[in-house]
Order: C-alpha cells, then sequence, then structure tokens
C-alpha cells in the first residue's frame, strides 16, 4: 500500500492552472472540478466504465468521474460490435460514456457533452479546499484499470492494474524527461490505449502540464495547432505520423519534443526529423504487463534508459527479470537485451519471434531492424512461412522453413533487391538470407504502424496466388 | 462536375498508394472509400494524404468542415483535388 491520494495525481495544478484546451478555450482546474462535481450528480449506477472519447476533455471528465465512483475502467483494444459484445458478456453492468447514441442505445450509456450543454455557469462554484474533500475516500491501491489486448489467439487478454500504477509511471516518466510544467501535450493517439493514456493522460496530469483536447490527424492539423500559441508542446505520437510530416514538409513550430512509441523508430528517420524539425524526440519502451520501462533518443544513441522505478537483472540463461514497486512487482522481459548494465540496455527484440533455421536461431526483429536500416528500403519485412502453408518451391526448401522478405517497391525492384541482398549478406548469417522477395506497393501496417501476424499470413496466400498467376 | 481524366488519375492513385488489387474501373464514382465501400482506414487516409500533397501540391486537413466529406467517395476527393490542387 503506498497511501497515495487525490494530490499525487493532481497535486501539481492550482485551482486557477490551465488544465485543458477545448475547442479554443482554456479551461481552468477549478473549471473541470466543476464539471466533474455537476455530472457526478447525473451518472447512473455502474460497476464498469468505457470511456469512449477521443475529445480529451470530455474523456478527462470521465476518468474523473470513474475514480470518483470507484468504477473499473474497461479499455478494449478496439470497438469493433464483436468487441464490445464479448466485453458485455464478461462486464455486464458497465456504463458507456460516448457522443455515439446510435451504436449504443441497446446498453447504457451517457453523453457527458449533452449534458454540460444545460449546465449552468452557476452551479457549483468551489471553494480552495473543497477537491481534496470530493475525493477525500480515493484508494489508488485497488485493480480498477482493465487494459486488453488483442491477443495472439484471438481472445483478448485483460491486464489489471491500479491508478496508483499509472501514478508511478506518469512521475518518473516527469523526472526523467525533465517535464517543464509551462508546456501542453498534444497527442496524435488515442487516450484509451496504454501508450496513449500513461503519455498523453497520467504524465500531464501528474505533472501538472495542459493538455489539447484534440487529437490531429494529418500533419497539417498538428502544424495548425502548433502555430497558434507561444506554449511550446510535447507532441505525443507515433513513427507512422513522424514519418508523415516529414514527407509532406510541414514546420512543426514551437515543440519542446516528440515522444515516440507502438513502432521501433529508425534512427534515419529520427534523425531527419531533428534535423528539419529542430525537435528531438525521445523514444518509449514498455509493455502493457508494466508500463513504461524505459527511455531512449533514438537520433543519438542504441541505448535505453531505465526509468527510476525499474531494476533489470539478466538471468544466466539470457532472460531479463524486471523488478518494479509498481504492482506487478516482478516480470520477466518479453525482448533480447544486450549490453546490460547500471540499468541502460540495447533491445535486441521480441522473443516470441524468434525464427530457428537448420539449428541456427535469430529474431525476426533483428533482421526486419537491419532489413529496413538500408537507406534505400522504404519499408519491408521477413516473413516466415508456416509449414501447413501452401509450399513454394521457392519458399520451402526440403524441409525447413525459409524466409521470405516484403518490400515496398514501385520501380527499378530488380535493383533494390541486390542492392538488399548485398547489404543483408554482410550482417546475417546465410541461413537467414530471404529465399524470396515480394514486391508490393505498401505493408499491410494497421493504426499503430504494426505488422500483425494473420494480416501478413493474408498477404502472402494472396502473393503466393499472385505469383502462380503470372509463371 | 469533375473532369473525368482526373477522376481516372486519382482512382489510380488510390489503387497504387494504397496497393488494391482492383482496376481503377472497379472503384465507382459514388462508393464509400472507407467503411462497408472500399473498406480504408485512418492509416490509408494518412498515406493517401502524404500522396497528394507530393503530387497535387497542398495539404490536407481535418479541421476542415467539410473533412469527412472528402474522403467519402472518389467524386468527392476528386473535387477537393480540383477546387484545392496547386
Amino acid at each position: 500500500m503506498k497511501n497515495l491520494t487525490i494530490q499525487s495525481m493532481l497535486g501539481n495544478y492550482s485551482l486557477n492552472s490551465i488544465i485543458v484546451y477545448h475547442k479554443g478555450e482554456a479551461i481552468s482546474f477549478k473549471e473541470l472540478l466543476s464539471d466533474v462535481i455537476y455530472l457526478e450528480q447525473l451518472l447512473p449506477e455502474h460497476l464498469y466504465l468505457l470511456n469512449l472519447y477521443e475529445d480529451r476533455y470530455y474523456f478527462l471528465l470521465g476518468l474523473l468521474l470513474g475514480i470518483k465512483r470507484d468504477s473499473t475502467h474497461l479499455f478494449p483494444s478496439n470497438t469493433t460490435a464483436h468487441t464490445i459484445e464479448h466485453l458485455y458478456a464478461v462486464y455486464p453492468k458497465t456504463l458507456v460514456l460516448t457522443d455515439d447514441a446510435l451504436n449504443y442505445k441497446n446498453k447504457l450509456h451517457l453523453n457527458l457533452e449533452k449534458l454540460l450543454n444545460i449546465k449552468s455557469d452557476k452551479e457549483f462554484l468551489l471553494h480552495d479546499t473543497d477537491i481534496v474533500k470530493y475525493f477525500h475516500n480515493i484508494c489508488f491501491d485497488k485493480l480498477r484499470v482493465i487494459i486488453f489486448t488483442s491477443g495472439s489467439t484471438g481472445k483478448p487478454k485483460a491486464f489489471k492494474k491500479t491508478w496508483g500504477d499509472f501514478i508511478d509511471v506518469a512521475t518518473q516518466l516527469g523526472q526523467q524527461l525533465k517535464l517543464n510544467k509551462d508546456t501542453a501535450i498534444l497527442a496524435t493517439v488515442p487516450a484509451q490505449h496504454m501508450y496513449g493514456l500513461e503519455a498523453s493522460i497520467m504524465m500531464p496530469l501528474v505533472n501538472g502540464l495542459a493538455i489539447h483536447a484534440e487529437r490531429p490527424f494529418y500533419p497539417a492539423d498538428i502544424e495548425t495547432i502548433l502555430s497558434k500559441s507561444l506554449q511550446k508542446k510535447i507532441l505525443i505520437t507515433t513513427p507512422i505520423h513522424l514519418r508523415a510530416c516529414l514527407k509532406t514538409q510541414v514546420n512543426l513550430f514551437n515543440l519542446e519534443f516528440c515522444i515516440s512509441a507502438t513502432a521501433p523508430l529508425n534512427k534515419e528517420l529520427a534523425q531527419s526529423f531533428e534535423k528539419t524539425q529542430q525537435s528531438s524526440i525521445i523514444e518509449i519502451y514498455g509493455c502493457t504487463e508494466v508500463g513504461v520501462i524505459a527511455t531512449r533518443k533514438p537520433a543519438h544513441s542504441e541505448h535505453w534508459y531505465c526509468l527510476n522505478d525499474i531494476e533489470l537483472k539478466q538471468n544466466s540463461d539470457g532472460d531479463v527479470l524486471l523488478l518494479t514497486s509498481r504492482s506487478i512487482q516482478k516480470f520477466i522481459l518479453n525482448d533480447h537485451v544486450s549490453e546490460l548494465k547500471n540499468n541502460t540496455f540495447i533491445l535486441d527484440g521480441r522473443k516470441e519471434d524468434i525464427v530457428n533455421i537448420a539449428g541456427k536461431r535469430c529474431s525476426l526483429s533483428y533482421l526486419n531492424y537491419h532489413l529496413l536500416n538500408i537507406e534505400q528500403v522504404e519499408d519491408a519485412c521477413f516473413y516466415q512461412i508456416d509449414a501447413g502453408q501452401s509450399p513454394d518451391k521457392h519458399d520451402i526448401i526440403g524441409n525447413q522453413q525459409r524466409l521470405v522478405v516484403f518490400v515496398a517497391c514501385k520501380k527499378d525492384c530488380d535493383a533494390l533487391k541486390d542492392l538488399i541482398n548485398k547489404a543483408l549478406a554482410k550482417i546475417i548469417e546465410p541461413v537467414f538470407m530471404p529465399r524470396y522477395y515480394y514486391f508490393i506497393d505498401s505493408l499491410p501496417r494497421n493504426k499503430t504502424g504494426k505488422l500483425l501476424y494473420n494480416d501478413m499470413k493474408e498477404l502472402y496466400q494472396r502473393e503466393l496466388k499472385r505469383k502462380k498467376y503470372s509463371e | 462536375m469533375n473532369s473525368p481524366d482526373l477522376q481516372n488519375q486519382v482512382a489510380q492513385l488510390i489503387i497504387d498508394t494504397l496497393n488494391l488489387d482492383i482496376e481503377v474501373l472497379d472503384i465507382k464514382p459514388e462508393d464509400y472509400l472507407f467503411g462497408e465501400g472500399l473498406g480504408l482506414d485512418s492509416i490509408d487516409a494518412l498515406e493517401l494524404a502524404m500522396a497528394i500533397t507530393n503530387i497535387y501540391g497542398f495539404q490536407l486537413r481535418a479541421d476542415d468542415a467539410n473533412n469527412k466529406n472528402i474522403f467519402r467517395s472518389l467524386n468527392s476527393l476528386t473535387d477537393y483535388i480540383q477546387i484545392n490542387r496547386q
């Protein structure tokens, strides 16, 4: 028990601090709390809360309402009808916070924006001590957050956390990144996923930073919001958006720095971005089980630096044991780590993507890392054929599952192939060299930039058919 | 009314940028590009935005009140490009 209080979460704001920029207005901490107190009396009974607001102001209201009512927050990996039905089967007493009344008409739902539109400005003026009194009985040590991942087997996997865990991560990030209270957060990622929740909601809240409620999408939208005020901003984003900003040559003004996560950031991209936008990039490494583990500056160093509440120890068999004061306490990392010294390390790739060919082992992440590091390669990935997938003479030789690569390329593909072969031959062992090149226009990356196994399997089947027809 | 040439060009741009396994004539001018139509998603929109900026020389913006309509169909996207191209 850490005995965290509301002051641990919101103690860096004074009542008049700006906490959110919303639809052109600066909203003070006092105004936000007044809205929370007004909405709470209208909140129906429930056990679980599904907060679907993309607008970070309404999301924040929902989050504080849930904390006040001691609800358990559910964060599914997506909101397809299938996922929502699955969620309701397990958590029937769920209240949905949404402006999408149509899709949730058969569920208990509430539209916060509509309720606020009929609130009188004079309601619930706060006195200085009210916040502590209002949240006085909140316990941050209960497992009140459930994050779901898509799971490799098709069924969602639930990870339970305390708000205290998020407060710990946010506090550590604040120290490691030396956050300046005068900055504001702008994020292109949703608040409902682990990274968005940690970096775009809890990190600013715990450290007293302001939050932009909008979620800009196009590079020009990011540019517009950044140029509207001189206040320095931290952009919470992904490699996909960083690349889009670079390619469309927008000018990102007033950036304190950028934070990137969800997929590894290529060193060259990080360097070009830093050079053209005059802003550094911090990359975050973490996992759903633990939260943020370490950060690094990808343009300058391969080395990751652990947050202060994380300790890593390498066992003799190579496994890395993580120790932390967060509620999970111990965890064996899913990744390969090298050069571990004084809680700094190099990531060598995921364990589950280990390929084993003729007794030799290598990680696909490692191979992909080197493939993507070739300057002329825009996007590409290795793929290992399942033994069960229609064997093709190029891809499966003998009984061995060989590797193929998918490369995004529109012209001069043969020249690129030669170039890749020459570059890879210098770095990787011959058994891991690609046996076939599939040239495609783009890879099926999902919204967070990841290549999902099923999408790659589908892509392989499609390309295999195409290849057969053309032979 | 947009020009048929530009419309074909935009259809080809969609196919090339997103690696779709279809022909220009498969994209009906009024079919939805997202969801139940071609089934594009927001990352596709970002890819298309990059390609449009590079070829037609202007930036797409979501703060435009008509943003949802821009990517509604091939027709609406072509109209938007016709008005904004440089």
